[in-house]
């Protein structure tokens, strides 16, 4: 299923292979190219590039070609302020700058940054064949509100005509813009009309209803689907929006999408939302976006939702946080990962890790998602076994399934994030990837040098057996290594029968076996000491 | 704001909301110059920028700093971020013992508390008070329609009742009467022209409210639209106005009562006719309540309403 089938599949209430998955990607597409905000909504090939960029990272299944809802205010005549990391914004209202309604007249497809956008669209939609293109429009009372500025409530109530008239004018601006998006390419037009979530159900559907309604009728009729957008405390007016005949109406985290889905289903409209944008996907962690992006999947069904922001991404989103919905967006499995260290890991015990390293044996821990369903997972398991006569009574190996309570521990105790992983002695050395035989069997090996050449620079004392290396130094030798069993020390022994070195240590073959207990310790490293200072270690020495 | 040797300098945060026409900057270069201001190094985040702006002589020889978030976009939760990232900065910095936010116009005030809670340096910002500006000739006109400002003055510590000199007397009462209702806990004050006495922010105090506003019945400040019959008679549109005559903020409408169209308006219970304006649409009628519900106030006045 392409992405654009399945989100005309999830628009029309059928069923499909998975919720789709439409990011905002406005501005924040610049952020993944090096523009400004600015740069990625001025620059036809900037914003296409950005974009180009955004879908190939993000893998939508649909994607706005251009988020910026002061495009048609600008075309009119409204002067912007620009920013870094923010679209522009409409500081000059001018039905109050001394312009009247009458004198506006449509915007033409090539006025202010229209023609910008359709280029871009017909760009995208000849290299995107697969995924569903939204054109984003300002809806019409949003627009009014850039045309005559906050006077408006105030004439809402004085002058309701003349807010009728001005609302008949910014629809008509609406049915244009959908028209041009809709002729370049664009599947779906998205009415965004963000400032209705000011007023109540009686004056949307006084003010606004009538409007909406035309702007939707014109948007069928041309073939295309329509989406209706809102931000803040809407929940008031999902009904009155409803009756308007979108498609879909995609809400932020104002609304609870359990609230939105028993509106909308019933009506035979399908909906979207509504992951937070602020405190999740921008100031916190890709687990967290995970978290949220399953939270709004458990909410929103498997019908008629699609996953998505809450609204426009703001620029600094981590690309990461973005990745890590994708991921679970579109992989089951990864679902299934998240949830279960999503419900345990914060009341858990951290197991305590410290002698773990220490055995005489290297462990091998390989932690997967309860193998017998779980292929890779299946896979891992073998691969360790497969190896591990190798090392026969060196390597132990253990399998810790997170569906079980333990696992959890010890995977959140190794900060294990993604399964199924392995872990050489306590040290994460292959995620998610079965390791090719000769890869694990060199990590192992590693490991286990390296734990031989921890144990040499650990040593402490050694004892020596100095003889003939006849009956009597064996028996001394044995006695030696059970004192060091029993008592679990770690000390070498070691046998010297060489007369030499006997006669050097100042014995002679009549005093054998002799038992010789040296101490070490370590002075200095890397370093050259100075004299003075070795004076002085002799000194204690020799007291 | 503690001083102790050990403690940690915290940052006194105030919040002003509320939707103002004019003569916010008077009244926010008044709220700078009271004493709990005066003497600190106060921050100001403004949300608009632009030519109407805090006074340049206030911020050059107080020391005060102004910083202006690109927050023209009326919408949602675009600059949300950058508040929080300001409101960190100046509480690392340590520079500054207060800071204002300006957060007037469409603002929804669980978002305000918000970037305290989120910003990582959350332990040295202290929420001191919520303020509220209310706009005395304004508020019942434009209340049903801009649901924020509503939420707002529920919200608030404080309620500032600005431009008193504009209002009809009684009118002020009433709307102190009517926000009295709305947030039963706010101190009020009542000024003109921005001015507020000495001790309003020393008197200050930071109540933390849940999300959802709770004093008023559910129905809230409703405004409905109506078309009247083509003739009624005065007495019939009397009856109806005397049925939510309680309940009633504003009203405005174009009634014939047999010699054309006349303009009847209402402001609390004080009702005015005058001469119909040119191209008025006869029989046009909206009415603003509080405490009833649509539905309600429509039955009061069907007997007069136009079949459709």
């Amino acid at each position: 299923m392409t992405g654009i089938e399945r989100i005309r599949k999830t628009f029309a209430l059928e069923a499909t292979d998975r919720v789709p998955w439409v990011p905002f990607v406005g501005c924040h597409a610049g952020a993944l190219t090096g523009a400004t905000a600015r740069e990625v909504l001025t620059s036809e090939d900037k914003m296409v590039a950005a974009m180009n960029k955004a879908i190939a990272r993000y893998r939508p299944d649909g994607i706005p070609v251009a988020f910026d809802l002061q495009i048609e205010a600008e075309a009119l005549g409204c002067a912007l302020v620009w920013a870094e990391e923010n679209p522009p914004s409409v500081t000059g209202h001018i039905l109050t700058e001394g312009k009247t309604l009458e004198e506006l007249a449509i915007p033409r497809p090539d006025a202010g940054r229209i023609g910008l956008v359709i280029n871009a669209t017909r760009r995208l939609r000849a290299a995107h064949k697969d995924i569903a293109l939204y054109g984003l429009i300002t809806g019409p009372f949003t627009l009014a509100l850039h045309l005559l500025g906050t006077d408006i409530f105030v004439k809402m109530f004085d002058e309701p005509d003349y807010v009728e008239k001005l609302m008949l004018f910014c629809r008509e601006v609406c049915k244009a813009m959908a028209g041009y998006y809709i002729e370049a390419g664009c599947d779906i037009i998205a009415v965004v009309d963000p400032m209705t979530s000011q007023i109540g159900p009686e004056q949307f559907r006084e003010f606004v209803s009538a409007h909406v309604s035309d702007v939707f009728a014109s948007i069928h009729a041309r073939k295309a689907l329509g989406s209706f957008f809102v931000c803040g405390h809407a929940e008031q007016n999902i009904e009155a929006m409803c009756e308007c005949k979108p498609d879909n109406i995609s809400v932020d985290e104002n609304i609870p999408l359990d609230f939105v889905k028993s509106v909308c289903l019933p009506r035979k409209v399908s909906f979207g939302g509504n992951m937070r944008l602020t405190s999740v996907l921008l100031l916190g962690t890709p687990l967290d976006s995970q978290r949220d992006a399953i939270a709004c999947l458990d909410a929103g069904g498997t019908k008629g939702f699609v996953l998505s922001p809450g609204c426009d991404l703001p620029y600094a989103v981590p690309p990461a946080n973005l990745d890590a919905v994708a991921t679970v967006a579109l992989d089951e499995y990864q679902r299934g990962v998240v949830k279960a260290l999503a419900s345990e890991s914060k009341k858990m015990e951290l197991l305590d890790l410290e002698d773990y390293g220490h055995a005489d044996k290297v462990i091998v821990d390989i932690i997967t998602l309860d193998s017998e369903a779980c292929a890779p997972c299946q896979y891992m398991v073998e691969a360790v076994k497969a190896i591990t006569p190798e090392f026969d009574g060196i390597v132990v190996w253990r399998e810790h399934k997170i569906k079980q309570k333990e696992s959890l521990v010890f995977m959140t105790s190794l900060m294990v994030r993604n399964v199924p992983t392995i872990c050489i002695d306590g040290e994460i050395k292959f995620v998610s990837r079965i390791p090719a035989r000769d890869d694990l069997i060199a990590a192992i090996q590693k490991r286990i040098n390296e734990k031989l050449r921890l144990k040499i620079r650990n040593r402490k004392a050694s004892i020596s057996i100095l003889g003939d290396g006849g009956e009597a130094c064996r028996n001394a030798r044995n006695n030696v290594r059970k004192a060091i069993v029993e008592l679990g020390a770690d000390i070498p022994v070691e046998m010297i029968t060489d007369p030499k070195l006997i006669a050097a240590q100042g014995f002679t073959m009549s005093m054998t076996p002799a038992v010789v207990v040296t101490r070490f310790q370590t002075k200095s490293t890397r370093d050259v000491p100075e004299v003075q200072i070795i004076k002085e270690w002799i000194k204690d020495l020799m007291q | 704001m503690d001083q102790g040797p050990h403690a940690v300098s915290t940052v006194d945060v105030y919040i002003l909301t509320g939707y103002l026409g004019a003569g916010k900057t008077t009244l926010l270069n008044r709220l700078l110059s009271l004493p709990g201001f005066t003497g600190l190094n106060t921050a100001i985040i403004v949300n608009e920028f632009g030519p109407a702006g805090i006074d340049g002589a206030l911020i050059d020889s107080r020391g005060r700093r102004k910083i202006e978030i690109n927050r023209g976009s009326i919408f949602c939760a675009c600059v949300k971020g950058e508040f929080i990232r300001t409101l960190e900065e100046i509480a690392l910095a340590g520079q500054h013992q207060a800071v204002l936010i300006e957060a007037t116009g469409l603002a929804d005030p669980c978002d305000v508390d918000d970037f305290i809670r989120l910003s990582r340096t959350g332990d040295k910002l202290v929420l001191r008070g919520v303020m509220c500006l209310i706009d005395a000739e304004n508020f019942t006109r434009t209340a049903p329609y801009m649901r924020t400002a509503v939420r707002q003055a529920e919200y608030a510590d404080a309620l500032i009742i600005n431009k008193a000199d504009l209002c009809l007397p009684g009118v002020v009462d009433k709307l102190s009467g009517l926000l009295t209702r709305m947030n039963p806990d706010a101190k009020q004050v009542i000024t003109s022209y921005g001015v507020l006495p000495d001790s309003f922010i020393k008197t200050l105090s930071h109540v933390r409210r849940s999300g959802a506003p709770a004093k008023l019945p559910p129905a809230g400040i409703v405004a409905i639209s109506l078309t009247l019959k083509p003739v009624i008679t005065r007495t019939d549109f009397e009856a109806a106005v005397k049925r939510v005559l309680p309940h009633l903020l504003r009203l405005k409408g174009f009634p014939d009562f047999g010699d054309g169209a006349v303009t009847m308006q209402y402001v609390f219970e004080t009702g005015t006719e005058s001469k119909a304006p040119e191209g008025a649409k006869s029989g046009a009628l909206t009415v603003i309540c509080e405490g009833i519900s649509a539905a309600s106030l429509k039955s009061a006045f069907a007997e007069i309403t136009a079949r459709l």
